[in-house]
């Protein structure tokens, strides 16, 4: 445990190095800020138009499609971070080799990298939310937020995350070329079976039983329930309303603890395979 | 406590399977390097330095055999044998650009767990002994491939290694900065009894100038291992001559091979001449060389006679020099 926090505590110093060198803080504040409110503005315009070529049901859909669009915007970008700390290290920086034969954890080291790119980009969830209130009406007050759920929905999301995260990590350890792209072409496919964007009633019913097995889902429905206090409103139809928050709570205890579970052994299994292969000090300049 | 072989390999192999081949990089490699030995691998490139070193710091796995690094298992005791070792590649533009070099080798000092003042000490004190004390504060990203090279053997000796790896490390430094890098890691040895240092090189001098011990390794066997005198007295009851000639054609090379008493014949070609090395079994057989040459049309401009060198004994060994070698890998 103790080489896993000492290895953590390195990846995060050197993500937080590399990834917040890149600028000085004004330009981080403004892009920051900037970033969110043109996502959010994007949103908005999409939504509107939907609204006027479809929707029966009349519900007013922003407040859902807002939420579940920022919060998916931590997942897509903690997903990907140990894949591309992986690639980066072992294709790019030419370290990862020299990282290995150290006695720290692998394991630890690319948690902490993961936690620094979350940590550098968190800002832009709650000054994204903070720009949807005031500036699109969506209701969000911190009167109303859940603060005890949105905290234990958060750990519980982003633990589910940082197991799925080490998985694409170990998968890109074995992988010798177009590994840049498992991340992103996982955190792509997920967004469209997590109901980030819509309610997953409008998914063909085959897809709403591969959106009902992501944990993500769940996850995702959590934010929303602790963030916006009629999430569960029927009128909605979001296929998730009939689930009880503790319910809820539940499969995402039990996703956390499964995703542990495999993503261990899964990522232990990929080094061993990328040691057998030869794989770990690859450069394949592609 | 210290183990009675610093590394220990026996019937080492490493096979790599394609779709199209099976290759063998290893085959059967025994070795046996007691602590406080500066242990060299000479050999061309794909003779399998590279992929020994891999398996010995871990990482790479061998596909047959056992290695032991200061008497852990590199299969079953990974993390133990990475406590006691550390690797400096040559020839690699490696580091993280947005950090600094100080920042570059404190962060390492932290995988190992050293304490930060310690570490700080100890990066001061080699950032002063490789020259680069003024450049502690600049990115890596500002550096030359030198001046990274130097800082990657800074990292290597940063956690003061029982083991230290250095695979081809004065690839690409110049003269100076090469001849630095070879004093002090005879001075490190020499202050720390019982550290060890395996050195892959293909450069015969450094090899001659540095290692107690080498290996001559090609196509993934050893062919030979000894000190660098013993290696050369081997040839010495061999003559071994140095021609320059005209350029000479491969046929000519073809019929000198097959005069009886010709050990072996290696040829360099430069601007307008070759230089040939010629190890014969007798004084006695070099006018049938010579009369080959005016046979093949090729004019004589000088001949030596020297004593033997590791190159000698490699073309010895392996039936060609090590530059040809390389030219066809």
């Amino acid at each position: 445990m103790q080489r896993f926090w000492q290895a953590f505590r390195v990846g995060a110093w050197l993500g937080w190095k590399t990834e917040s060198n890149w600028t000085n803080p004004l330009f981080y504040i403004l892009w920051s800020l900037l970033l969110p409110m043109s996502n959010g503005l994007i949103m908005t315009m999409m939504l509107r138009v939907l609204q006027r070529t479809g929707n029966a049901s009349g519900a007013d859909l922003l407040p859902y499609v807002f939420i579940g669009t920022v919060v998916y915007s931590i997942v897509a970008l903690l997903l990907d971070s140990m894949a591309w700390a992986v690639l980066e290290d072992r294709e790019r920086m030419g370290m990862l080799k020299y990282i290995a034969i150290t006695p720290s954890s692998m394991y630890g080291y690319l948690w902490g990298r993961g936690f620094a790119k979350v940590s550098i980009n968190f800002l832009a969830v709650p000054l994204t939310l903070t720009f949807g209130a005031l500036v699109l009406d969506i209701p969000i007050r911190l009167s109303t937020i859940d603060w005890p759920l949105l905290l234990v929905v958060s750990l519980l999301g982003l633990l589910i995350v940082t197991f799925a995260a080490q998985i694409l990590a170990g998968v890109t350890l074995m992988i010798a070329r177009h590994a840049g792209f498992v991340g992103q072409a996982v955190s792509g496919a997920l967004y469209l079976f997590t109901g980030a964007l819509f309610p997953i009633t409008v998914l063909p019913n085959w897809m709403q039983v591969i959106t009902r097995a992501v944990p993500l889902t769940y996850w995702l429905e959590g934010m929303r329930r602790a963030l916006w206090v009629d999430a569960q409103n029927p009128v909605y139809n979001t296929g998730l309303n009939q689930l009880s928050t503790s319910n809820l709570l539940l499969i995402l205890l039990g996703s956390a603890i499964a995703m542990a579970v495999i993503s261990i052994p899964l990522q232990r299994r990929a080094e061993h395979r990328a040691k057998e292969k030869g794989l770990l000090d690859m450069n394949t300049a592609y | 406590m210290q183990p009675e072989y610093a590394i220990r390999t026996v019937n080492l192999q490493r096979t790599y399977k394609t779709k199209e081949r099976v290759l063998k990089a290893l085959d059967g490699v025994d070795l046996a390097v007691r602590p406080g030995e500066l242990f060299g691998f000479l050999g061309p490139n794909g003779a399998g330095k590279t992929t020994t070193i891999k398996i010995l710091t871990t990482l790479l796995l061998p596909s047959g055999g056992t290695a032991e690094v200061w008497g852990f298992d590199v299969l079953h005791e990974a993390d133990a044998v990475r406590r006691h070792i550390n690797m400096v590649s040559g020839g690699e533009s490696s580091g993280y650009g947005l950090l600094t070099v100080r920042e570059n080798l404190w962060m390492f000092t932290q995988f190992h767990g050293m304490d930060s003042k310690v570490a700080n000490k100890r990066i001061d004190e080699l950032l002063e002994v490789m020259g680069l004390a003024d450049r502690a504060k600049t990115r890596v990203s500002f550096l030359s491939t030198g001046l990274r090279q130097k800082m990657n053997y800074i990292r290597g000796l940063l956690t003061d290694p029982d083991v230290l790896f250095l695979d081809e490390p004065t690839l690409g430094l110049d003269v100076e900065a090469a001849r630095t890098l070879r004093t002090y890691t005879r001075h490190w040895l020499d202050t720390n009894p019982g550290k060890t240092v395996v050195l892959t090189t293909h450069y015969m001098q450094e090899a001659d100038e540095l290692c107690d011990r080498v290996a001559i390794i090609s196509g993934g066997t050893i062919l030979a291992c000894d000190t660098p005198t013993s290696l050369k007295y081997s040839l010495q009851q061999d003559v071994v001559f140095r021609l320059f000639t005209t350029p000479v054609a491969p046929a000519f090379l073809q019929a000198v091979e097959q005069i009886a008493g010709v050990q072996s014949i290696s040829q360099r070609s430069g601007d307008q001449r070759d230089e040939l090395s010629l190890i014969l079994r007798d004084d006695a057989i070099l006018p049938q060389v010579l009369s080959q040459l005016a046979n093949h049309n090729a004019g004589l401009l000088s001949l030596e006679k020297r004593q033997p060198t590791l190159e000698d004994v490699f073309v010895n060994l392996v039936g060609h020099s090590l530059s040809e070698s390389e030219a066809t890998a």
